[in-house]
């Protein structure tokens, strides 16, 4: 990211913002029945593995509140659909101050909520402010109690001091420090959605669960885990092709491809990798994929801990593990081995190469630390995520490996809270754990997942690494703007962790969804989750 | 006498034969798991360059699950945890049922009054859903919380049955004839009552193992059980059925019909000896 | 009349505190689930955020007193506030939604379990020993000694993924029901509902989706439905009233269906009622590998979340539906047969 002072290319406007004419016809809005009834209306049934546990996106941090939240919603910025990169949405334009402690955002006019309230400054600085501020009145969560602050907002926004309405159609942020080159990724985030102020108004209780913003779909409604999103036919982006988008729940992937196949939904969220090439082979359905896997699984290694706070020790575990093995048998060939977190394809991946699977050697290492024969616990999730579809075979695996190297591994599987819960509290020796990034950034994985700054329970950096060295390379790029020389310090950072091998960078997976073969425009995207605006599905014949 | 008499009845019964040669079976399976298997059972066996999962072939006998492990191996020590389970399971449900039901059935009065409410109640809850809730409550997933909670829930199946047949012989003239001796009631009850209750109390045992059985594969089928890699039929299913496949039955269908038979043979087995030990069961 | 609603008010009246022990009893469960204050403050909660938060939702309180709002929000089918969700809504609302879609399975199960066992068991008793008893028998024990979720898995295979002869059962209005205005089908009971309207497409959809899972659970009681109404007919068919009827030349045929069958009715209801509980257990697992929208799902998924209050109320729906069933089993054959109005129980 060179370049931080950008103004919007009328070039993207001009596709955006040809609006009114699409809204003349096509059913009213929020009207849940009726699909078949109404002639060419189509329903676009999409499976995924769980509820929406929130829609307030200030408090939401996972995949399935984002689904519903970046249909119903929009922000100031968005990722280009199918891409990383940021274009305009709610904000036209945008300038940011020579000193990085100001910026502004020239917002897009004749916008209208959901509930028929006009966006303005105003309303889009509330949304900066009640997250910003404890005491704001729509500051939702409780005085005192965990997490008093927004997840989100709390780790990724301290930055901001103060969002101001400068008039009617301009928004000004201001920063207590240069703001970070990623801020504009961070503005594209779910979780800086722009939320009605008149629902805001109603209280928490409202918010979470009745979505009220100005995006392509409106709230239909929920009726047990199944929730129904209706055309915003007033869309400034254009009425969406779908005239109605329901997300069930199906809670096992193999289930959900099941129903794929048997045309009972439009598509899957996930696909579980062992279906993936019987899904490839089937002429009736479309695999999605997005070409660079961001989210990475690793092997956390518990560096307080015995035997792994001996460099040797973790040396040796990460020349006994087979990736490559790994990844094609757990992963069925689906994700790629990494040598360092930051997966390639990402600016700022550093292209070193990988230890070849060694046993002799690292035996050698543990016989040197005389670690051969310890016994070790590695802790392991019981439902699948992102990064690791099937969680049991990884850990068998991978005990299989450390066993053949001579560490005695047992294993231990806990349901998913309990298992982040463990690890953040340094609960463990071994562990299996994830990532997916909220922006494509090395900063997003280095700093977060093994700078000691994170390394504090409850921690993100579940390995428990503090090296000085990592710190000064990492915190030196978080400051600087200079595109050569944040590659050359995170090329450094992630050498670093590769020598000192606090834990085992496993694969990077990509995302991995499908559609029936009949369905045209769905992308999708390597950051957001998957947005339906312009995914469109021919009408059932009979 | 009576036991001869039973002997007589069964060995002409055609379903004790056959639930007796399963369950004969499964125990050797679980006996002979060390010699018969041709792998270890609770880790990858396949060789570099082999695809898990791999078709049966002469090296795999019944193939390998995804993970590379042996399906036989694995049946065959999966036949040591569930008889484990099951077992296990039954005998704490006699453990503490037994007791309870004798002193409800040879005191009567409050006690009996208040044990038995209890046990309306326990029949009350679903068995699966209060099994579930405390395994769920014993935490960490092994064959012991499966024994646990699949145990408890039959506690009073044990207390009724002990209690009634308890009760039906208290009154009966040679209990009257021991007391009359100056034989106290403890051990009237212990010496004499309780040998006389044993043959439903072995009817309900053996039916009681095969519940215990496929319960605790439901338990460990909805992961509630012992680690994945530890072989465990409930847990083997679940591992197989992953994914919605016509082929690759080999990893679905030995473990199923291995949980089906057993049960079965216990099933078999506790009828035949009901209608043995009980004459007024018709068969 | 007078005399058989006196009864029917007696055992209600008898039903009411065994239902406050059933209540009692899931209520005991509590302290042996996770602590709610954890699965509702995350991670990052420290003791004394658990003991606030503890200590304003009443979690600390004395025992009974818990109790008794446990009891009063019972009895209001709301069950109180869900503190783990917190957002607004009662455990009820989860409960309620998710129980037609359990009892309208289960109903189905129990339906298909008692003809075919009614069925299969006088085939049994009119014909003893011979190859259609055998059969009849082995049948319904194999199929009580096949895992209900092993079963399930294997029926999807071949009749929905290898067949096609039936979908993956997708139990929601917008699938029965597409053309539902708004209102309709408020009740949930989706094929009870539609069966009311007479809405055929409905009723058919309806009985495609519950085909698969209700065949599989009803394999849970069959065995037993079977054993019993062959037992019972055996014994029926013995007494002196078959005698009288076959000497008077009444054709075989009736001879089983009006006499022996009829009197055999009773215990072989009784027996149903208390597979009930069985049954109820089974959905658990039936409705876990359907994916059915149930109440059994959502407390397994309960139980794994760390909702004790949903897993609470859950357990209490089930064990006081079965407390129900088996009230009016007890009033249905009361009224059937007044012979037993009289006597001990």
């Amino acid at each position: 990211m060179t370049s931080i002072t950008r103004r919007a290319l009328a070039l993207v406007a001009l596709g955006l913002a040809s609006l009114p004419a699409a809204c003349g016809k096509g059913d009213p809005a929020g009207k849940g029945g009726g699909a078949s009834g109404a002639g060419g209306a189509t329903t676009f049934v999409y499976a995924r593995g769980k509820e929406s546990p929130t829609l307030d996106p200030a408090e939401a941090t996972d995949g399935e509140s984002a689904l519903v939240l970046v249909n119903v919603y929009d922000t100031l910025v968005r990722f280009k659909y199918g891409s990383s990169a940021v274009e305009p949405a709610l904000a036209v334009a945008w300038e940011a101050a020579a000193d990085r402690l100001s910026m502004t955002f020239t917002l897009r006019d004749g916008v209208r909520f959901h509930d028929g309230s006009p966006l303005d400054a105003a309303a889009v600085a509330v949304n900066f402010e009640r997250q910003r501020d404890l005491k704001h009145k729509f500051h939702f969560t409780e005085p005192g109690m965990p997490p008093e602050r927004y997840p989100y907002w709390g780790d990724m926004f301290g930055f901001v001091a103060r969002t101001t309405a400068v008039d009617v159609r301009t928004v000004r942020f201001e920063f207590s420090e240069p703001m970070p080159p990623f801020f504009l990724s961070l503005l594209a985030m779910f979780t800086n959605s722009i939320v009605s102020p008149k629902a805001l108004e109603q209280g928490a209780a409202y918010v979470k669960r009745h979505p009220v913003g100005t995006g392509a779909f409106v709230w239909g409604g929920r009726e047990n885990e199944e929730i129904t999103l209706t055309a915003n036919p007033s869309w400034w982006g254009g009425k969406p092709a779908i005239d109605r988008l329901v997300f069930v729940v199906v809670p096992e992937l193999k289930n959900a491809y099941a129903r794929l196949e048997s045309g009972q939904v439009d598509g899957v969220d996930n696909l579980a990798s062992k279906d993936v090439p019987r899904a490839k082979a089937n002429p009736k359905v479309k695999v999605h994929e997005v070409a660079t896997g961001l989210s990475v699984c690793y092997l956390a290694m518990n560096n307080d801990r015995k035997p792994f706070d001996d460099v040797r020790v973790r040396q040796a575990v990460a020349l006994a593990v087979d990736k490559p093995r790994l990844a094609a048998i757990a992963y069925e060939g689906l994700a790629t081995p990494i040598a360092t977190l930051v997966p390639p394809g990402v600016e700022g991946h550093a292209g070193l190469p990988d230890r070849a699977r060694d046993v002799k050697e690292a035996r050698r290492l543990l016989e040197e630390a005389k670690a051969v024969g310890t016994k070790v616990t590695l802790r392991y999730m019981g439902n699948p995520r992102p990064y690791a579809p099937d969680p049991g075979a990884i850990a068998a695996q991978l005990r299989d490996d450390l066993r053949d190297a001579g560490l005695e591994v047992e294993l231990r599987k806990d349901e998913w809270a309990s298992h982040l819960q463990a690890l953040q509290n340094g609960d463990h020796e071994l562990g299996i754990l994830g990532w997916t990034p909220d922006v494509p950034d090395p900063d997003n994985y280095l700093y977060v997942l093994l700078d000691k700054e994170g390394a504090v329970p409850p921690a993100n950096n579940v390995s428990f690494y503090r090296s000085e060295k990592f710190h000064a390379l990492v915190a030196a790029a978080r400051r600087s703007y200079d595109a050569g020389e944040r590659r050359r310090l995170y090329a450094d950072a992630q050498k670093v962790a590769f020598d000192d091998a606090p834990m085992v960078p496993l694969v990077a997976m990509p995302r991995v969804a499908a559609t029936s073969a009949a369905v045209e425009g769905f992308v999708l995207d390597p950051v957001s989750s998957p947005r339906f605006a312009w995914t469109s599905k021919p009408a059932k014949a009979k | 006498m009576k036991a001869a008499r039973a002997w007589r009845r069964l060995r002409r019964d055609p379903l004790f034969w056959i639930g007796g040669t399963l369950v004969l079976l499964v125990l050797l399976m679980a006996a002979l798991a060390g010699p018969l298997s041709s792998h270890a059972p609770d880790r990858r066996v396949t060789l570099e360059g082999e695809r898990a999962p791999v078709a049966p072939n002469e090296r795999y006998l019944l193939g390998t699950d995804e993970n590379g492990y042996d399906v036989w191996s694995r049946l065959l020590h999966g036949a040591r945890a569930s008889l484990l389970t099951g077992l296990c399971a039954v005998g704490l449900a006699l453990f503490v049922g037994v007791p309870l039901g004798a002193v409800a059935g040879w005191r009567g009065g409050l006690a009996d009054g208040l044990l038995m409410r209890a046990t309306d109640v326990m029949l009350a809850f679903p068995s699966v859903l209060l099994a579930i809730a405390i395994a769920a409550a014993a935490g960490r997933g092994s064959v012991w919380t499966l024994v646990l909670a699949v145990g408890v829930v039959q506690v009073p199946l044990f207390m009724r049955q002990v209690r009634a047949s308890v009760m039906a012989a208290r009154h009966e003239d040679w209990v009257t004839a021991c007391r009359a001796t100056g034989l106290s009631a403890t051990r009237t009850l212990m010496r004499h009552v309780l040998p006389n209750c044993l043959a439903p109390i072995l009817v309900l045992a053996t039916l009681g193992v095969g519940s215990a059985i496929l319960s605790a594969a439901g338990l460990s089928w909805l992961g509630l059980g012992p680690p994945a890699t530890e072989p465990e039929w409930g847990r083997m299913l679940e591992e197989g059925a992953k994914y919605m496949r016509e082929k690759e039955q080999w990893i679905l269908v030995p473990p199923g019909l291995a949980i089906a038979a057993t049960v079965l043979g216990f099933n078999l087995l506790g009828d035949a000896l009901r209608a043995a030990l009980d004459p007024r069961v018709t068969r | 009349m007078s005399v058989a609603l006196g009864y029917v008010g007696k055992r209600a009246l008898v039903a009411v505190p065994l239902l406050l022990v059933v209540s009692l009893a899931c209520f005991a469960l509590t302290p042996l689930l996770p602590d709610p204050s954890v699965a509702r403050l995350g991670q990052h909660a420290t003791k004394e955020n658990v003991a606030a938060f503890r200590a304003r939702k009443g979690l600390d309180d004395p025992f009974l007193v818990r109790w008794g709002r446990f009891v009063r929000d019972a009895a209001t089918l709301e069950f109180g506030e869900d503190i783990v969700r917190d957002d607004g809504s009662t455990v009820g609302e989860g409960i309620r939604a998710r129980f037609p879609a359990t009892f309208e399975l289960a109903l189905a199960a129990m339906l298909i379990a008692v003809v075919l066992g009614l069925v299969a068991g006088a085939l049994g008793a009119v014909f003893p020993r011979r190859l259609a008893d055998a059969v009849a028998q082995v049948f319904a024990l194999v199929g009580a000694s096949v895992p209900v979720f092993w079963l399930g898995f294997m029926a999807s295979l071949l009749f929905a993924v290898k067949l096609e002869w039936l979908p993956h059962p997708d139990w929601s209005l917008r699938v029965i029901a597409p053309d539902a205005g708004p209102g309709d089908y408020a009740t949930r009971f989706l094929l009870l509902e539609s069966l009311a309207r007479f809405d055929l497409g409905a009723v058919g959809r309806a009985l495609a989706h519950l085909a698969l899972p209700a065949l599989v659970l009803s394999t849970i009681p069959l065995a037993v439905v079977t054993r019993m109404t062959r037992a019972t007919m055996l014994e029926e068919l013995g007494r002196d009233y078959v005698r009288t009827a076959r000497a008077k030349g009444a054709p075989e045929t009736r001879v089983v269906t009006r006499h022996a069958l009829r009197n055999a009715l009773i215990p072989i209801v009784t027996v149903t009622g208390l597979q009930t509980g069985a049954l109820l257990g089974g959905a658990v697992l039936t409705e876990t590998v359907f994916a059915w929208p149930g109440l059994g799902r959502y407390v397994a998924e309960a139980v794994r979340s760390g909702n004790g209050p949903v897993v609470v109320a859950g357990v209490f729906t089930f064990a006081a539906t079965f407390v129900v069933v088996n009230l009016l089993v007890d009033v249905a054959y009361v009224l059937a047969d007044p012979r037993l109005r009289r006597g001990a129980r």
